[in-house]
């Protein structure tokens, strides 16, 4: 399974321990101003500063594996569907409590519609219609939940 | 197809109709939020006020729970809500009175809510696990002064009014229990009968059916006078604390912007419920007692309530120095 | 043991009236629907149709909720096989196995599976209620909070289990989620942790919120990569009638499942998740070829989707025996007994013979209705698979978002959905599995709860864990596992070793 593309530092191992560092990073910096407290009495900062730790160290491990050794290859990223669909659950979250479920819904098909190269608009539009009735009837109507459905 | 017309067609009917002035109120949907939940005894409230409110507005009125931060994001959404009569909340003792207080919150309890009337009133009930030498308030008292530490107590999370009325009574009565938290007021109810924890200042709701089964002792209730639900218990005010009072209840209110003519309308609306026989029922099955205050009362309640705990907090924090 | 026949047959002569069939079968299609529908879970539907049942008599009303309750279990593998998103913690683990399948025309294998295995674990889940509701119930009263610990440490053992890729990944992965759980409140003190000053987060990162982004929505991302690639191609229908002679392998692990989840699911807080994660453990655990699973393995479907429909059935054992409520859909069942007049409590089944027995002689019934639906049903599913995914993906990223939104009605939610996305996405480029991750997040609070809670009742004495027998038996159990994990990587490590 070893491709050239795995090579030392370019591989998932490494990648994935960086990005276990950053994450384990930025929590400490979070957890700096709670306090740890003592195994006997534990204050809030024990328990995520025990974790945050054990995840650096292991983050760590894995970035050094990644430059020593060859690893899987990292996958290639796709950046237009990844935005559009990205994108579209914004607009659906934005629009939801200002202008109801119907304009959110239209909205989010509209932009999740570029997301891929398939897609015709005609049947994106109806596609679109029919989703935004059908979820004001099963979701607003059957099941009740409290949102509007236009502005 | 049809449907869709008619959506829209209603929709631009409330469309319209937001436009009018607060006299027509109310005319389209209302939303009770309840910052807890749903299954609670804040929620069971609510529910049966929604039931009421929809009955006499000729309105629906939806629960929304909007549960977290015990309370606090719920009542913070109200407080920052439009003040139009559509938006109002079934808040709750710890949210409004003891959270602002205990830790930081974006609204003020006071300034930020126009408060309508308290819904229910609901004791507190002192329970212990029935294999402990301790029958009374005074037993309680002497032995956690012979064991200081030793007793523990549970609580619905650090905060809640099920931790601060404990931490009052010790500082009243100079013992020392120790406190451990669990998620919710159940839980905490649960590890009492379990015996995991030696006892809980517990709402009615919870210990009322523990206590009818014999599988806690109840010794008294916190409230200023006895409770209808549980006669037989003395407060805790004439046995051991003179002065002792908490309570926990649940009332209406509206963001602080809500036409005063809203207010005094919800506030008649409110009257009424509160001698209402049926309402009377569903609230004894929840262990709540109905009340009725003024928008005055209710607010000057809050003010006072705010200072109680705004002292015990300071008393607290000098006692640790 | 006769008196108990007696009253159950008395409460078949009250499930049985036409009325209560009518709100157990409503009850019954309201949860299959809200179970297919990601997100959107029974805690939600039962307090939006709560007012609903004001005019029912509080048995129709508890039999209709209680249907929606298992109901929903029922359903919830089914967006987990045919799409890769599990709609809730339990059929986090159905998504491995059941969606792989799917990918190879296996979906209708799946599917039924998940409903009879569901239907058996049901049945059996609900004759343990019938014939030891009570003992069972003080059973529980043993548990304390070091045995808790002990339990979610076991979880979190069986969580390495899960991954098909190496154990220190995920471990590492299991850490990743244990912190991502520790935001929030913290339960002992009240301070906000790692909430970045956001009062949203203040109860913590939202699990629906958390499993949407890393599974479906980052599934969706990743097919809508290629282009030319025609991703229906992928999605074989294969045949929509499933071959009974497949399902037959998967009978030891429906057994077992239902097992696990009829004793997990009488436990409060996690019971239920930890049923499905530990019974897809033991499947592969006993195995003869564990490569199968991650690659389509039915009893990887079949296991933890008994284990969770047993758990659902038992998980009304502390309700109705003790008026506790284990978990946030019994607190809700408390809230709309009360609503109905009724307080429930240790006295419940003295008190409210008609409600006790009754509910549970609508659970055989609502069971029997529920394979009855589902099983056609899945002709219809895996007709879906059809369906060209240019309009798929549309259908799945709106029906996501509602279902996100709708847990809290939160627009908040929505938008951590857009992170976790992105995150997953990552994850997925850089080969690491998210089921790991997702167990350490669902156990982190509770293993940190119980961890403290154990040493302030035991006044900080840590020896409280070994000391008591429950606590100790999990532990020994965790550190077998634990042992036989590692084992076959040093063997292997030492094979290595001597061929060089």
């Amino acid at each position: 399974m070893r491709s050239p593309a795995g090579r030392r530092g370019h591989n998932t191992d490494f990648y994935s321990g960086l990005l276990l560092v950053a994450v384990a990073t930025v929590a400490l910096l979070y957890i700096r101003t709670l306090s740890v407290g003592t195994v006997l009495e534990m204050g809030p900062g024990y328990f995520p500063l025990g974790l945050a730790l054990v995840l650096l160290g292991m983050g760590l491990c894995l970035a050094v594996k990644g430059l020593l050794a060859e690893g899987n290859p990292i996958g290639s990223f796709h950046l237009r569907p990844l935005i559009c669909v990205l994108l579209s659950f914004t607009a659906f979250g934005v629009l939801v409590e200002r202008a109801g479920l119907i304009i959110a819904i239209l909205a989010q098909v509209a932009i999740a519609h570029f997301a891929s190269v398939e897609t015709r608009w005609q049947q994106s539009l109806v596609s679109g219609v029919l989703l935004a009735a059908a979820s004001a009837v099963i979701f607003v109507w059957l099941l009740k939940i409290p949102v509007d459905l236009l502005p | 197809m049809m449907r869709i017309a008619a959506a829209v067609l209603s929709a631009g009917m409330a469309l319209s109709a937001t436009a009018a002035s607060a006299q027509e109120w109310p005319s389209k949907t209302i939303k009770l939020v309840v910052p807890y939940a749903p299954g609670g005894y804040t929620d069971s409230v609510a529910r049966i006020t929604a039931r009421y409110l929809e009955k006499e507005l000729g309105q629906t009125v939806i629960v929304d729970n909007r549960a977290g931060g015990g309370g606090i994001v719920g009542s913070d959404l109200v407080a920052k809500s439009p003040g139009d009569g559509y938006t109002l909340c079934i808040c709750s003792v710890g949210a409004i009175s003891v959270a602002p207080v205990a830790q930081t919150t974006s609204y003020d309890p006071v300034k930020s809510f126009k408060p309508v009337s308290v819904v229910s009133t609901i004791p507190q009930t002192v329970i212990v696990n029935p294999s402990l030498p301790i029958n009374t308030m005074q037993d309680l008292v002497a032995y956690a002064k012979a064991n200081p530490g030793k007793l523990s107590y549970g609580s619905s999370g650090a905060g809640g009014l099920m931790h601060y009325s404990v931490q009052l009574f010790d500082a009243r009565n100079g013992t020392k229990m120790t406190h451990v938290p669990f998620k919710g007021g159940s839980p905490a109810t649960a590890a009492v009968v379990s015996g995991e924890v030696n006892l809980s200042f517990t709402n009615m709701t919870d210990a009322l059916p523990q206590m009818e089964a014999n599988k806690v002792r109840a010794l008294a209730v916190t409230s200023a006078k006895r409770n209808e639900f549980a006669p037989q218990l003395p407060t805790v005010s004439e046995t051991v604390t003179p002065g002792y009072s908490v309570e926990s209840w649940n009332g209406l209110m509206a963001p602080a912007s809500t036409p005063d003519s809203i207010i005094a309308k919800l506030s008649d609306v409110l009257k009424k419920m509160a001698a209402d026989p049926e309402v009377k029922k569903s609230m004894a099955v929840v262990g709540a007692s109905t009340e009725f205050t003024t928008p005055d009362e209710y607010k000057a309640q809050i003010a006072a309530e705010v200072e109680q705990w705004r002292e015990l907090l300071k008393e607290i924090a000098e006692k640790k120095n | 043991m006769t008196d108990v026949f007696a009253q159950l047959g008395h409460g078949f002569a009250v499930a049985a009236t036409p009325i209560n069939l009518f709100f157990c079968l409503v009850g019954a299609i309201f949860g299959t629907l809200i179970g297919v529908l990601p997100g959107l879970g029974p805690v939600a539907t039962i307090s939006l149709l709560l007012p609903a049942t004001y005019a029912l008599s509080p048995v129709s009303a508890i039999i209709m909720l209680a249907g929606i309750y298992y109901g929903a279990q029922y359903g919830g593998s089914t967006t987990a096989i045919l799409v890769n998103i599990p709609g809730e913690s339990t059929s986090v683990v159905t998504a491995i196995d059941g969606y792989k399948m799917a990918q190879q025309g296996r979906a209708s294998e799946a599917l039924a599976i998940a409903a009879i295995g569901s239907f058996i674990a049901g049945c059996i889940g609900t004759v343990v209620i019938a014939l030891l509701g009570p003992p069972l119930a003080l059973m529980t009263q043993q548990f304390a909070s070091p045995d808790y610990f002990s339990l979610m440490v076991l979880g979190l053992v069986s969580a390495v289990v899960l991954a098909n890729g190496s154990a220190f990944r995920a471990i590492a992965m299991i850490f990743l989620g244990l912190l991502l759980g520790m935001v929030g409140m913290d339960l002992n003190t009240g301070e906000a942790r790692m909430t970045f000053g956001l009062v949203e987060l203040s109860d913590g990162i939202n699990f629906v919120a958390l499993v949407m982004g890393l599974f479906g929505v980052a599934e969706v991302i990743s097919n809508l990569e290629g282009a030319s690639v025609r991703i229906v191609n992928q999605m074989r229908i294969g045949t929509i009638w499933p071959s009974f002679s497949a399902l037959r392998g998967a009978w030891g692990a429906v057994l077992r499942g239902t097992a696990l989840g009829t004793l997990f699911g009488i436990l409060p807080g996690g019971g239920a998740t930890i049923a499905s994660f530990s019974a897809y453990a033991l499947e592969k655990r006993v195995a003869k070829d564990r490569s199968r699973f991650g690659n389509g393995a039915i009893e990887g479907v079949a296991g933890p989707e008994s284990a969770n429909n047993a758990a659902a059935q038992t998980s009304f054992v502390p309700l109705l025996t003790m008026g506790i409520p284990t978990s946030a859909t019994m607190a809700l069942m408390v809230g709309a007994l009360t609503l109905h007049g009724i307080a429930p409590g240790p006295m419940i089944i003295s008190r409210q013979p008609d409600l006790f027995w009754g509910l549970i002689a609508s659970m055989f019934l609502g069971n029997a209705m529920l394979v009855i639906i589902n099983l056609p049903m899945i002709g219809i599913w895996v007709r879906l698979l059809a369906v060209p995914y240019r309009l798929l993906y549309l259908v799945i990223v709106v029906i996501c978002a509602i279902g996100v939104y709708s847990v809290n009605n939160s627009s908040f939610d929505v938008y951590m959905t857009v992170g976790f996305s992105l995150l997953g996405y990552v994850l997925r480029k850089l080969d690491a599995e998210p089921a790991p991750l997702l167990m350490g997040f669902v156990l982190g609070p509770m293993v940190e709860e119980n961890f403290r809670r154990s040493l302030i009742t035991s006044h900080g004495d840590p020896m409280v864990f070994l000391q008591r027998p429950i606590s100790l038996a999990l532990l020994l159990i965790s550190a077998a596992l634990l042992i036989s994990i590692m084992m076959p990587a040093i063997r292997q490590r030492r094979v290595e070793v001597f061929q060089e």
